[in-house]
């Protein structure tokens, strides 16, 4: 379903661009695929987490059974997504280039420089028309203007992408997990090794059992968790994609030598600090209750 | 019941209470927030208050879906306490209905908020930041005419930013150094006598009645009036076919009589005699513009002649078919409805006509609304696409052309309209004192120097559709449900893509049904995760509450803009079909969301 919006939202792309779409296309299904399994193996972790706390901490066997999947993933799934989308790499560099690029004449479009219509069409990337002018010229709102372009401009319909605008902290979000998982799928092709920094993640998801418990009303541990999830994946983005914590990893490079400059060293030892707070902060919430409630489970 | 009674108060109670405390958090938000560099500080207030109507707006319905979650999840747990003996399958369609019943009104608030008060409130927010940069634009020109010594215009320009703040102290400093410059050059200036008292002009008099004021005025030697009267008689029983011969001899008299210039006629000196003649001849021969300044002047020189008065008001009334006066637009600007307009008329002849229009503003003249244009700019192309003419104009004045009046090809352009009537803009302006100073279109190119001696554009279009187009201007989304619905059949003729309206329509009539089905999601997850039965609700839970509607606002967000994703690929694939496809799909999945909740277990 992640795959299918994905094509719609390429296809959509497209569209702004002047190209024809909407119709099923292959290369973009599968670069959704290769994009949102991993993000929805992830996403269904994090909703298995939420569904498990409902019990909270009285099934030992939902513990289970919800920890062997998030190591399976991280371990197994995770990596079989990546190998699949090796063996797609072929057919997803046949992009949609052929797609023709038309000229439409008597509509308004709008790009970078203002609005514009064109008029005229004379063979396949030429046409004549109007276009807006400053809006500070008090004397005149068009001018004929001679438009030119080929497939591959990159002249943007603006009213298009105006009216489907992707919300920007959505956009923020996407271009996160993209950055992730290449950084983790480069990893992966490195070696294995090099790709448990990132199956660590592993280790900061099961610290959502101590979310779980940090409240007896269920709703409110499911947003704790959501919240977790969310730093887990926050702070091993903020470790791997921008330099903040390389002064730290400097000082103790300095302390217990090379092995602070490898891969999988700051996000496994992140993970298991975030893993070891959100426990203990789980256990006193659960112990403190306990004893309020006179061993209740409340 | 008693239990469902109890529920829907306290649901009733948290909705309340969490509305106003997150009104207040987003009133104390949008106050902190810096305002724009352009808003005047007059406005400031005005727009803090604006901005955080609407944010609550904006969060309102991402606020209505956190409250059905978090409510339900504690009044769920305490539902049906005393009614052990009820099954759980009437329990739950209980519940259902309670459900039911508050998403409804949760929906007709959320259409209220969307459809009515976030486009009105969007729109007071354009006005204020329009009025702001128009504000410190007038108050920039009025300087700079003052420095070069223009002083009128100095004036008019100080006078709009005075109304737009008139507590503002440089205003009032510009206004005052500027009624000093002009004190000094004030015995320069004519006096201007107005005529607005005069409103004698009359149309459509009956025969008799001519005939009888012409025989009046003659007895009376007024002898302008008798050819006046006499001369339109003669014209009324031309079109009836009738005998004219009283009239004729009436007319042939005055005008005999008016040949004479002998000051015995009405007292008046030789020179004055022979202007007020040669006004009246330029209204006989339709010179109505040289007609007007003539009477002006000898107004100006004397007010009390009653034919001068009369004839100056006959020849304004004429000249407004062709002209409108430079002042009526002073004062326009801050107060325009719409900006930037643009658009395209497809001729039956292949042609194409664009327009674009950079404001408008609708003045009530009597019954009528008159709309003046700022910024037009007209570009006209023939069937092989070869630009015709393009022409500018600072201001044209839109008046409504009946379609029986003008040409024949007209009459099918208005064919499916109710009123007949098409816009018609006038492009010459003139200076209501001074012959000297006339404003007409500037000509980039045109066919013949004829046709940009034209004062009058008639746009073949019915009026109605114009007064769509100027709406679209503003953006499909803050177009009344209804226009755009009129309009999306109409976008391609105009220039528009019918796919942005078509979705936009699809959007916005589809967006109910997603909100209905996010909150009957809701209260499924608000029973699975609800509060157990012995539990009481902590005051340190209040606290995280706003979470959920943080997390509601940006989940709404995304469902949003997947249903906009969808319904644009939908309208480029299926067109109308858009509608009942997504209607019949949210009405499955609510189908299935209301089995679901009714089949859930006490567990």
């Amino acid at each position: 379903m992640n795959a299918f919006t994905h094509m719609i939202f390429c296809n959509v792309a497209d569209v702004s661009f002047g190209k024809e779409a909407f119709v099923f296309s292959l290369p973009y299904y599968l670069e959704g695929i290769s994009f949102y399994f991993p993000v929805s193996i992830i996403t269904t972790l994090c909703l298995l987490f939420m569904i498990a706390s409902r019990r909270q901490y009285r099934s030992l066997f939902s513990i289970g059974i919800v920890s062997f999947l998030t190591l399976l993933s991280f371990l197994v799934f995770i990596p079989l997504s990546f190998d699949l989308t090796n063996s797609f790499k072929g057919k997803l560099t046949k992009n949609n280039n052929e797609k023709q690029v038309r000229l439409e004449a008597d509509f308004f479009n709008k790009n970078n420089d203002g609005v514009y219509m064109l008029t005229k069409i004379e063979g396949l990337y030429t046409a004549y028309g109007l276009k807006e002018v400053n809006p500070e010229n008090d004397n005149m709102i068009f001018e004929p203007f001679l438009h030119q372009s080929n497939n591959n401009s990159q002249d943007k319909n603006l009213f298009i992408t105006d009216s489907v605008k992707m919300p920007q902290f959505l956009q923020v979000i996407i271009d996160a997990t993209k950055s992730l998982l290449v950084y983790a799928k480069n990893l992966y092709n490195e070696s294995y090794v090099s790709y448990l920094g990132f199956a660590s993640l592993a280790l900061g998801m099961f610290g959502l059992w101590g979310c779980a418990c940090l409240s007896s009303w269920p709703l409110l541990s499911a947003l704790f968790i959501f919240f977790g999830y969310t730093c887990v994946f926050s702070s091993y983005f903020v470790i791997t994609q921008t330099s903040i914590i390389q002064p730290v990893l400097e000082t103790l490079t300095e302390l217990i030598g090379t092995v602070a400059t490898k891969p999988f060293f700051a996000p496994v030892v992140v993970n298991v600090v975030i893993m070891l707070f959100m426990s203990v902060c789980g256990l006193i919430a659960y112990l403190l209750r306990r004893k309020k409630f006179a061993g209740e489970d409340l | 019941m008693k239990s469902m009674k109890t529920m829907s108060m306290g649901i009733a109670v948290y909705f309340v209470v969490y509305f106003l405390l997150a009104f207040a958090a987003v009133l104390i938000y949008s106050f902190l927030q810096p305002v724009p560099p352009e808003i005047i500080p007059s406005l400031v207030t005005n727009y803090k208050f604006n901005t955080a109507f609407f944010n609550f707006f904006v969060i309102f319905s991402g606020l209505q879906i956190a409250s059905i979650l978090v409510s339900y999840s504690w009044m769920f747990s305490k539902g049906f306490d005393g009614d052990v003996k009820i099954r759980h399958k009437t329990k739950m369609f209980a519940y259902l209905r309670n459900v039911l019943v508050v998403v409804v009104v949760c929906l007709m608030l959320s259409i209220v908020s969307n459809e009515l008060i976030r486009p009105l409130l969007l729109n007071r927010q354009v006005s204020i930041i329009h009025a702001s940069k128009d504000f410190n634009e007038f108050v920039d020109k009025s300087k700079e005419f003052l420095e070069s010594g223009d002083l009128l215009e100095a004036e008019i320009y100080a006078k709009q930013a005075n109304r737009i703040d008139p507590t503002a102290v440089n205003v009032h400093k510009l206004l005052s150094d500027i009624e000093m410059e002009l004190s000094k050059t004030e015995a320069n200036l004519d006096k201007i006598i107005s005529v607005d008292d005069f409103k004698g002009v009359e149309f459509n008099i009956p025969v008799n009645e001519l005939m009888d004021r012409a025989r009046t005025a003659y007895q009376q030697e007024s002898y302008f009036e008798a050819h006046y009267y006499g001369s339109l008689a003669i014209h009324a029983y031309e079109e009836l076919n009738a005998n004219d011969s009283e009239a004729r001899i009436i007319t042939a008299d005055s005008w005999n009589k008016l040949q004479v210039a002998d000051s015995s006629l009405g007292g008046l000196s030789e020179s004055v005699y022979a202007r007020k003649k040669a006004g009246y001849a330029a209204i006989l021969s339709g010179n109505y513009l040289k007609a007007y300044y003539i009477f002006k002047g000898l107004l100006n020189e004397n007010g009390t002649d009653p034919d001068v008065k009369r004839y100056l008001a006959i020849a304004e009334e004429k000249i407004l078919n062709q002209y409108f006066f430079i002042d009526e637009t002073y004062n326009l600007q801050p107060f325009e409805s719409v900006r930037d307009i643009y658009f395209s008329i497809k001729r039956d002849d292949g042609g194409l006509i664009v327009v674009g229009i950079k404001g408008m503003s609708e003045i009530k003249e009597g019954a009528n609304q008159i709309q003046y244009l700022r910024g037009v700019q007209i570009a006209t192309y023939d069937s092989r696409r070869t630009l015709e003419e393009n022409f500018f104009v600072p201001y044209a004045k839109m008046v409504t052309v009946n379609a029986t009046d003008v040409e024949p090809q007209y009459a099918k352009i208005v064919e499916k309209s109710n009123k007949k009537l098409l816009p018609c803009l006038i492009l010459n302006s003139v200076d209501r004192n001074s012959p000297n100073y006339t404003v007409k279109p500037t000509y980039y190119s045109s066919i013949s120097l004829q046709d940009e001696a034209k004062s009058a554009f008639l746009l073949p279009i019915p009026f109605e559709d114009f007064l769509q187009i100027t709406e679209a201007a503003q953006g499909a989304d803050s177009m009344p449900l209804d226009s755009l619905a009129i309009f999306c059949s109409k976008a391609e003729k105009y220039g528009f893509k019918q796919e942005f309206f078509l979705q936009a329509l699809c959007e916005r009539l589809c967006q109910p049904f997603l909100f209905v089905i996010i909150a009957l999601a809701c209260a499924i997850l608000a029973w699975k995760f609800r509060l157990n039965k012995k539990q009481l609700v902590h005051f340190w839970w209040l606290l995280l509450v706003p979470l959920f509607s943080v997390v509601s606002y940006f989940f709404l967000e995304i469902a949003n803009y997947c249903m906009t994703m969808l319904t644009f690929a939908l309208v480029y694939l299926v067109g109308y079909a858009t509608f009942p496809i997504v209607i019949v799909s949210c009405l499955l999945i609510f189908v299935l969301f209301c089995f679901i909740f009714v089949s859930m277990k006490d567990d």
